[in-house]
């Protein structure tokens, strides 16, 4: 026991100088490239000021989504969330919609927070209706967004588009389906009584400090989560930024359709944590049209690779279709009607 | 895994607060967004806390299945967390210059929105910004022929910019480098063919209303440039 105590430690004091020592020495070698190739060295010293001014804009917002969705995996259970939730289809559906100023669940942690409230016999279409609205209906997208447009359009439009979306299609799950044709096997075990989860945040015997640190230890899972994509994300915007003219995008970028589709898969690649997003579209903005700007801060926090992976744990594979492609087609829809009628 | 994590989030607060105490976070996004560069460092500074506790008392910390749906902390994205770290260690900090334009600057001309507070600075006060503002939003330009100019900014050269001249070019930005957008005017100087393109220059002189080829034109006679350091705040915030 001693003896492996001794080697993690060890593990721990070689990887600090590994970790810390290996940027200084990358230090080194840049500073050997901007003398041999000074046109390389101002290339890279561009792209890593776009990077960063993207990446540490973009943190505290990360962090503090990661801390409230820890607080929140922590503090509220699903019965808390059921209870503020009227049982009736259209008021408790356009309800569904704004949860999330209550409960400010990031895309990742809404899915199982919806699964669980399916679990207490929520009706399906105000989890559909917070499942997708959820992401963006929330206060730090509110801040991040307005931090990176200011009073405008793009600020309004954002909420306005994602808000009707996410009513429109809980809508279309309230009149026509029942939980029995949309759920996956094992949310409607649960659905019977069951309980497929081990565990409940109902254990009394946590302390206010054990509660915290499981916070805090949600919070930094969810950070580095979040964060991989955030970095991809912004290496991504950043690079474009930096090595492709602005110019050879134009034909695309200022279609009203062609824009609107490029940007709208461009958020389902990148997965962009939608506290973080409105950064990047910021990358976009005078490239592309306004429209597209809209689509990709409306579609992107409710559809995207990840989200995809995490519904099929959640509905049927029929159901999941549904969900990439009503909202899909709605703020397509959105993006083209703003780009041909709305002078912002 | 969990030490890794533990390091660069303790690299990560090291890093942003040495941006913030040497006053690099300017070089990156608007200062007046800087409290969120603080939030995010008492975060930062809990989450170091939570995971030193955890490592000294492993028992104390009542790990369990969550509902929340993690995947565990894995090495790529441990190693991704790492690039913001390497690229701003590794490469020295600085502003956005000349190289970053590419062709897209704007120029009086353009109308940005103008207040009326603009109009009441004195000339010799206003920055490049200003000056393209109040410039663009006249409907006579030559009302500032011969006010006095006192502007900085660096140097950058269009493509078939004409001899002695060079443009002098701030970045404007409202939230971070990634909104930035450059702003020029002409300056025409005997020694102009001495600056490079991306140096830091204060140059006085007066503005002089021309035609060439027929369309209107302002262009900064420059009495003198002089070369300066990078001031610490390297963009306009419109």
């Amino acid at each position: 026991m001693v003896v492996k105590q001794q080697n993690k430690a060890w593990v721990l004091a070689v990887g600090i100088i590994v970790l810390v020592g290996l940027p200084f020495v990358l230090r080194e070698g840049y500073a050997l490239l901007s003398v041999q190739q000074p046109m390389w060295g101002i290339a890279l010293r561009t792209f890593a000021t776009r990077f960063l001014g993207i990446f540490i804009e973009a943190v505290p917002f990360l962090l503090l989504g990661s801390v409230v969705s820890g607080i929140i995996d922590a503090f509220v259970t699903a019965d808390d969330i059921a209870r503020l939730i009227p049982r009736h289809k259209l008021g408790s559906t356009v309800v569904g919609a704004f949860m999330g100023f209550i409960f400010p669940v990031c895309e990742c942690g809404v899915v199982p927070v919806v699964r669980r409230l399916y679990r207490k016999g929520l009706p399906l279409s105000v989890g559909v209706a917070f499942l997708l609205a959820a992401p963006i209906m929330n206060p730090v997208v509110v801040v991040s967004t307005f931090v990176a447009f200011g009073w405008s359009g793009v600020f309004i439009g954002r909420f306005v588009v994602s808000g009707v979306v996410a009513c429109v299609v809980g809508l279309i799950f309230a009149y026509r389906s029942t939980p029995l044709m949309v759920l996956s096997p094992q949310s409607i075990e649960a659905f019977a009584g069951g309980s497929a989860d081990g565990h409940t945040h109902e254990e009394h015997h946590h302390t206010l400090p054990t509660k915290l640190m499981d916070a805090f230890e949600v919070a930094i899972s969810e950070f580095f989560e979040m964060g991989f994509y955030l970095v991809v994300g912004t290496l991504l915007a950043s690079l474009m930024q930096t090595f492709i003219a602005t110019e050879s995008l134009t034909p695309i970028a200022t279609d009203a359709l062609g824009s609107v589709l490029a940007l709208q898969l461009m958020a389902f690649v990148l997965s962009v944590c939608s506290t973080v997003d409105a950064f990047l579209a910021l990358a976009f903005k005078g490239t592309f049209t306004t429209g597209a700007i809209v689509s990709f801060l409306s579609f992107g926090p409710m559809v995207d690779i990840k989200s995809t992976l995490m519904f099929l744990g959640v509905f049927q594979r029929k159901v999941v279709l549904y969900l990439i492609v009503l909202p899909f087609l709605l703020t397509l829809w959105a993006g083209v009607f703003w780009n041909l009628n709305l002078p912002w | 895994m969990k030490s890794i994590r533990l390091i660069i989030v303790g690299m990560l607060l090291g890093y942003l607060g040495y941006a913030l105490y040497s006053g690099q976070l300017a070089n990156y996004i608007n200062l007046r967004f800087q409290w969120l560069s603080w939030v995010a460092l008492v975060i930062l500074l809990l989450m170091l806390v939570n995971q030193l506790i955890a490592l000294v008392k492993p028992n104390g910390l009542h790990v369990h299945e969550h509902d929340h749906e993690h995947s565990p902390t894995t090495w790529y994205m441990l190693a991704i967390m790492g690039v913001p770290l390497v690229l701003g260690i590794a490469i020295p900090s600085a502003p956005l210059g000349a190289e970053a334009i590419r062709g897209s600057v704007s120029t009086v001309g353009f109308a940005p929105a103008v207040s009326a507070s603009t109009f009441n600075i004195a000339p010799e006060k206003r920055n490049v910004l200003d000056w393209v503002r109040v410039i663009s939003d006249s409907a006579d330009w030559a009302e500032f022929d011969g006010q006095a100019v006192d502007v900085s900014g660096f140097v950058y050269r269009e493509p078939n910019v004409p001899e002695g001249q060079f443009m002098i070019a701030r970045f404007t930005m409202s939230c971070c480098v990634a909104d930035a957008s450059a702003l020029a005017l002409f300056v025409e100087a005997a020694d102009a063919e001495q600056y490079a393109d991306g140096d830091w220059v204060q140059v006085t002189g007066e503005m002089d209303y021309r035609t060439v080829e027929e369309n209107p034109h302002m262009v900064i006679v420059a009495s003198d440039v002089t070369p300066i350091p990078v001031p610490e705040q390297p963009y306009l915030y419109p």
